[in-house]
């Protein structure tokens, strides 16, 4: 799923300097299952925002919808009135911010997150890196266990000399991704597949524009 | 409605609503004959609010300090927490807010809206009842009682020890205060006919009892020194002077023998045997009344029947038993039989008659109403009507020999179907609620529930307790009840989830201390009300706004905050905030400039309840923590103070300053509380107004 | 002859190495390459060592050999691409270096720019796999070069890591790539050391063990405590905290260290840290 998480409320009120009628839209897919933009989140920043004008002796009017997924034209069209504000905080991953921002190119579309990962929920409000989206999966290769996402360098062939304990170099409660795999290809009794020379990614792959057509 | 019963976690109103709408109930309640809204007056004790809570109790149990002493609680044999380490003292708590409110007012009289009127013959828990139902529903009702004070059997019958007068008079009194009329020292069919009666009123409701004790025609049944149980007590009762013979034979082995033979203790007798029909496993009285007599010396001989008492003089010197080898028959019938072979002779100086009791219907024979050859009254248990069209009955004349709640509930059963016949002209059926009780507690559900010891009610010693009539059961005093109270789980008043608002995101599920919520088949959240606890975090921490809690929602909740505009809002659990100040009193225990909102548990509290708070415009915001070691959840994370944390973050980031929210520790007493507050008070005031409203309250 | 030379004859190899420093001024580096001039076969110059920026490494080796001193250029994966890496590589090839020691580096968030994106395009096993390919005259995209390289490639090895096995998996990994001599990272404890030169020895590759100059008790609890794959003995760091001249005692165990570890591998990487004028006299504490 993909991880986002709230931006400070001084954030967003700067943003939306000089408008006063805004609408603050949530997601309730990836963001709502992270706690940072379903209902519960629009509404507390709505209040937050409309408390922070009230003390400048300002008025704000803000209007709350919260809708199924915003990366879908159905669902963003959903959206009821949009026509009536003068701004928009979209509470979903950066995919479904621009989804608003190309629906309604006359009003201006804020972000009110910040996308973070692609992650595992690992429990109450606890998630955890797990992808990076590279478009070239070699989890086969690594027992299972990302190193381009999990190992803090990337890399392809084993730890660092940084790797201490288990941990990793740049924190000692992070864990070092090459010793799980490891670990995890020793247990399978798969340990020259460790040994194999992994070639350079082809970063080719994930660094362009990504269209993806499955259509063809 | 007498008294507002207002707040978040009780509500009169809601309770009726939720009564109708909600499947299942605590098996508190489903186990009460008056299905009592147990879990409000509990918890109002377990708040401090005893007014409040006494109100409640008195909605259905109509007479809260009589009931708090002799009934024989069967919501406490159903309650859950007797898989956790024991149940909740339902019955010691009512009695505690009986007890502790006797010196506050009473009611102040309906207004007889409805311009009808309604005699009510017989002043026992039934009429009693009934005048209670009817004139808050604004009927003009005049109770004509035989005897010089209402109470009925519980007034003449149950013995003082178990049942001071004083207290009889103190529920009679709050009935009356609502405007009810009572006429006591007048018999119908002696002083007023019956006929007349029912002719005057537009509705009469028969509920005269079972006034008068049978004998057994047994040889020598009618010889001096045989006494009946019902007239005995009354003496016991009411004559200072009565005396009892030493030694001293009861028949019978239900609750009235019992009651018969502990008072024949205190009048001197020496020697009590109880004698009865009954294998000791088949005695039909409560459990505790045979520990107990057994305690003050009084010897129990089940299974024998009486064959003959011996006389000299015409007085009696001793009786002669026979065993009995059965009670009921093979199709349940009372149909004893006897081994004539095995005899047991008692000497007696008093022979006494507890073996039942009947109708006294003499002032209504050659009435219209209808009584048929076994002297019963023609009646309906559906519509409670007699053959009369306005004449009703109920209570014990009608349903035979019970509990004093069950006559009670056959009153509240009457009163409807008057109400219904008054109101709408026609007599129907009225259907009594039969609530389902919620299910027992799953196992992981009673691992993760904190344990807190039962209390039990102090008693007398035996040794002592037979040397007077003095009450022999001691009520809780403020810190028990209040502890007791607090342990009630309010069951099934759970989480609900608002199903179109669900994104399965599994937080209730991981946020739950007591395993309820789970993703159902539909890929939504669904709760266990089994499991349930009605904590309320889930709903404070729900990403999509799709849980709400009964009795705990946002609406009762916003309300509450709503009511403070200015001064200090505290936000608290039911237990944390000490309202015990002034313990009679009903008025708000909250110290001036304070609203006091509370929640089942702190960690309902939603950010936005802060936020709100603050933007009405107070001065500042505390949050109450109950001590860890009161706290009826689990604390692994302490919700409340995070969540305080992002709301002060938030309000900081407004310029409002994040130190008019604060989380505060439990303030443990009423004194310490105002102490707190009178802190935060002088720190706002350094803080000055609160900008949205720039009024501050000093 | 120079470092190769000297390590492929057998010969006991010394090496030391100096920091860029941060900044322009370079005259207190100069004294150190002139106090190690002729002690040593050959001299680091790291690469933004422990990810604070500093000169580049080229130009620093560039003045090495002006000076007549042999450099082994460092070079990390971390500050550039492909692209970069390859390009530096070529560039040091034109200026006459000869080694080259591939290494992952530090990563940023551990150095003085730590808002810093960390590149690591690739890493030092295929950074060894690269070399190799230059030296064949094609680039990593296969492309045919111009004339081609002549590196002696190097890499490193923790002999004393945590766990061990992953560690010397890639040691493997880059014996398999191309590396021909490793240097290690600090050795102080030499039963382990041992063990490690038991299973590397049967790879062939010369390996310079490090030793790292301890200056104080307290810089070497600082080690054990943030420094992954060293551990000095308490026995060490008591000898340090009773001396009453620490740094010379600190002198005094690394040329013991250098003592015992000339009969178990091909040389030593000497890391003073600082204080490289005091090599020297850690050679001679160590009778070289
Ligand atoms: C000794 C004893 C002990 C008991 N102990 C318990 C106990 O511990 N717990 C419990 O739950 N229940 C107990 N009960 C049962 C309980 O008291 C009865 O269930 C309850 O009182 C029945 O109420 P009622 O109103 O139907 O009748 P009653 O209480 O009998 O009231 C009828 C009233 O009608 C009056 N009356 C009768 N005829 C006339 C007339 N013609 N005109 C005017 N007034 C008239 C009577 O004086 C009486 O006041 C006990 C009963 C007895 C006798
Ligand atoms: S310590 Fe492990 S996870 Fe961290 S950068 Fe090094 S190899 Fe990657
Ligand atoms: S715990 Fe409370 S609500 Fe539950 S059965 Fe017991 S008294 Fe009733
Ligand atoms: S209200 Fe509390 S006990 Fe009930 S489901 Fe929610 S978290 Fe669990």
């Amino acid at each position: 799923m993909i991880v986002a998480e709230p931006k400070p409320v001084e954030e967003i009120k700067k943003m939306l300097d000089g408008y006063d009628k805004v609408l603050m839209v949530g997601c309730g897919t990836c963001t709502t299952v992270c706690l940072t933009g379903g209902e519960r989140e629009v509404d507390l920043m709505a209040t937050a925002v409309r408390l922070m004008h009230k003390v400048e002796g300002k008025d704000i009017q803000i209007g709350q919808q919260t809708i199924l997924r915003q990366c879908d034209w159905e669902y963003i069209d959903e959206l009821q009135n949009v026509e009536d504000y003068q701004a928009i905080v979209s509470f979903a991953c950066g995919a479904g911010i621009q989804g608003l921002a190309r629906r309604f190119t006359n009003i201006p579309v804020m972000p009110g997150v910040n996308t973070n990962f692609i992650g595992f929920n690992e429990e109450y409000g606890l998630y955890s890196e797990q992808c990076k989206a590279c478009g070239e999966c070699i989890l086969d290769k690594t027992g299972g266990i990302c190193p381009v996402a999990r190992c803090a360098k990337g890399l392809l062939n084993g730890p660092c000399g940084g790797t201490n304990n288990g941990k990793c170099e740049i924190s000692s409660d992070k864990d070092c991704a090459w010793v799980l795999i490891y670990n995890q290809l020793e247990g399978q009794g798969k340990l020259d597949q460790f040994k194999q020379i992994l070639a350079p990614k082809d970063y080719g792959k994930a660094g362009n524009i990504r269209m993806l057509d499955l259509r063809k | 409605m007498k008294s507002g019963v207002s707040n978040i976690t009780s509500q009169s109103e809601a309770f009726e609503k939720w009564m109708v709408e909600n499947p299942v109930k605590p098996p508190c309640t489903s186990a009460c004959p008056v299905n009592a809204d147990i879990q409000s007056f509990v918890s109002l004790v377990a708040q401090g609010r005893f007014r409040e809570s006494l109100d409640a109790v008195r909605e259905r149990c109509t007479l809260p300090g009589s009931l708090g002493r002799i009934c024989h609680h069967p919501c406490e044999g159903e309650c859950r927490r007797n898989d956790v380490e024991g149940a909740v003292n339902i019955r010691a708590i009512k009695r505690f807010a009986a007890d502790i409110c006797t010196d506050e007012p009473h009611y102040t009289p309906v207004p007889k809206t409805q311009g009808k009127r309604v005699a009510i013959v017989g002043g026992g828990p039934a009429g009693l009842t009934a005048a209670y139902d009817l004139a808050e529903d604004g009927f003009d009702v005049t109770i004509f009682e035989k005897n010089d004070a209402c109470g009925g059997a519980i007034y003449v019958g149950v013995p003082k020890y178990r049942l001071p007068k004083n207290i009889v008079a103190w529920d009679v009194a709050a009935i009356a205060s609502l405007g009810v009329d009572i006429k006591t020292n007048t018999t119908i069919g002696k002083d007023i006919q019956f006929d007349d009666i029912a002719k005057d009123y537009d509705a009469v409701l028969v509920a005269i009892g079972l006034s008068v004790s049978r004998n057994i025609p047994i040889p020598g049944h009618d010889a001096e020194g045989v006494l009946l149980a019902l007239p005995f007590l009354k003496e016991a009762n009411f004559n200072d002077n009565a005396t009892v013979g030493k030694r001293v034979v009861v028949i019978g082995g239900g609750n009235v023998a019992f009651d018969v033979a502990r008072s024949a203790r205190r009048l001197g007798a020496e020697e009590v045997n109880l004698c009865c029909l009954e294998c000791e496993s088949e005695i039909p009285a409560f459990s505790w009344e045979l520990e107990e007599a057994a305690e003050e010396g009084i010897k129990i001989n089940p299974s024998w029947g009486p064959k003959e008492i011996k006389v000299k003089d015409d007085k009696v010197t001793g009786i002669v038993f026979k065993r009995c080898t059965r009670v009921f028959d093979e199709n349940r019938m009372f149909n004893p039989a006897y081994d004539e072979c095995e005899l047991l002779e008692i000497d007696a100086d008093n022979v006494i008659m507890a073996i039942g009791q009947g109708a006294d219907m003499t002032g209504f024979t050659g009435t219209s109403l209808e009584v048929d050859g076994r002297g019963r009254i023609t009646w309906d248990p559906a519509t409670l009507k007699t053959n009369l069209p306005n004449v009703f009955a109920c209570g014990e004349v009608v349903t035979g020999p019970g509990s004093a709640v069950a006559a009670v509930r056959n009153a509240h059963h009457a009163a409807t179907a008057i109400e219904r016949f008054l109101t709408t002209g026609k007599a129907e059926a009225v259907v009594m609620p039969e609530p389902i009780p919620i299910g027992k507690l799953p196992d992981f559900t009673i691992e993760a529930i904190t344990r807190k010891e039962k209390n039990l009610v102090p008693m007398v010693e035996p040794a002592e307790r037979v040397k007077s009539f003095a009450e022999v059961e001691a009520g809780f005093d403020i810190q028990t009840a209040i502890y007791e109270a607090q342990r009630c789980m309010n069951c099934s008043r759970g989480a609900d989830i608002i199903p179109e608002k669900c994104a399965a995101c599994l937080t209730c599920v991981r946020v739950c201390p007591f395993g309820a919520p789970y993703i159902a088949e539909a890929r939504v959240a669904n709760f266990s009300w089994e499991s349930c606890q009605a904590c309320g975090i889930c709903a404070a921490e729900c990403p999509g706004n799709a849980i709400q809690v009964a009795f705990n929602d946002d609406t009762k909740i916003n309300e509450a905050i709503d009511a403070g505009t200015s001064g200090i809002t505290v936000f608290g659990c039911q237990y944390a905030v000490p309202t015990v100040k002034n313990p009679a009193s009903k008025a708000t225990p909250a110290p001036p400039g304070v609203n006091m909102v509370r929640l089942m548990c702190t960690s309902r509290l939603d950010i936005q309840h802060l936020l709100r708070a603050i933007e009405n415009g107070v001065d500042g915001v505390a949050v109450l923590a109950c001590p860890d070691d009161k706290c009826r959840y689990r604390k692994d994370i302490n919700w409340a103070e995070v969540r305080t944390e992002r709301a002060r973050r938030i309000i900081e980031a407004a310029g409002i300053g994040a130190d008019r929210i604060t989380f505060m520790g439990s303030p443990g007493s009423p004194e310490a509380f105002d102490e707190m507050m009178g802190e935060f008070k002088a720190k706002l005031n350094e803080l000055g107004a609160n900008p949205l409203s720039k009024v501050l309250v000093k | 002859m120079g470092f190769k030379e000297d390590i492929q004859s057998g010969k006991f190899v010394v090496t030391a190495e100096v920091g860029p420093p941060k900044g322009t001024d370079i005259t207190r580096m100069i004294h150190h390459i002139k106090a190690l001039k002729g002690k040593v076969a050959a001299l680091n110059v790291t690469d933004n060592q422990s990810a604070v920026m500093r000169v580049c490494t080229l130009a620093i080796a560039k003045v090495l050999m002006d000076l007549d001193v042999e450099p082994i250029y460092q070079m990390t994966c971390r500050d550039r691409n492909r692209l970069g890496l390859q390009s530096d590589l070529l560039g040091a090839a034109v200026l006459g270096i000869k080694n080259v020691l591939a290494l992952t580096g530090d990563h940023t968030t551990l150095g003085d720019h730590k808002d810093a994106k960390p590149v690591f395009d690739i890493e030092s096993v295929q950074l060894l796999q690269v070399i190799n390919g230059l030296n064949e005259g094609r680039d990593m995209a296969g492309l045919e070069l111009q004339g081609k390289t002549d590196f002696f490639a190097g890499a490193i090895v923790t002999p004393e890591a945590n766990p061990l096995e992953p560690q010397f998996a890639k040691f493997e990994k880059k014996v398999e790539a191309g590396a021909k001599f490793f240097q290690t990272q600090a050795v102080y404890d030499m039963k382990k050391f041992h063990n490690f030169m038991e299973r590397a020895s049967k790879y062939n590759v010369p390996i310079l063990a490090g030793v790292l100059l301890l200056k104080s008790a307290g810089m070497a609890k600082f080690l054990n405590k943030f420094v992954a794959g060293i551990s000095v003995p308490d026995e060490l760091i008591q000898e340090l905290a009773n001396a009453e001249k620490p740094l010379q005692k600190g002198i005094e165990i690394a040329g013991r260290q250098i003592a015992e570890l000339k009969d178990v591998c091909a040389g030593v990487h000497v890391m003073a840290i600082g204080a490289e004028d005091k090599v020297p006299d850690i050679l001679a504490a160590a009778g070289l």
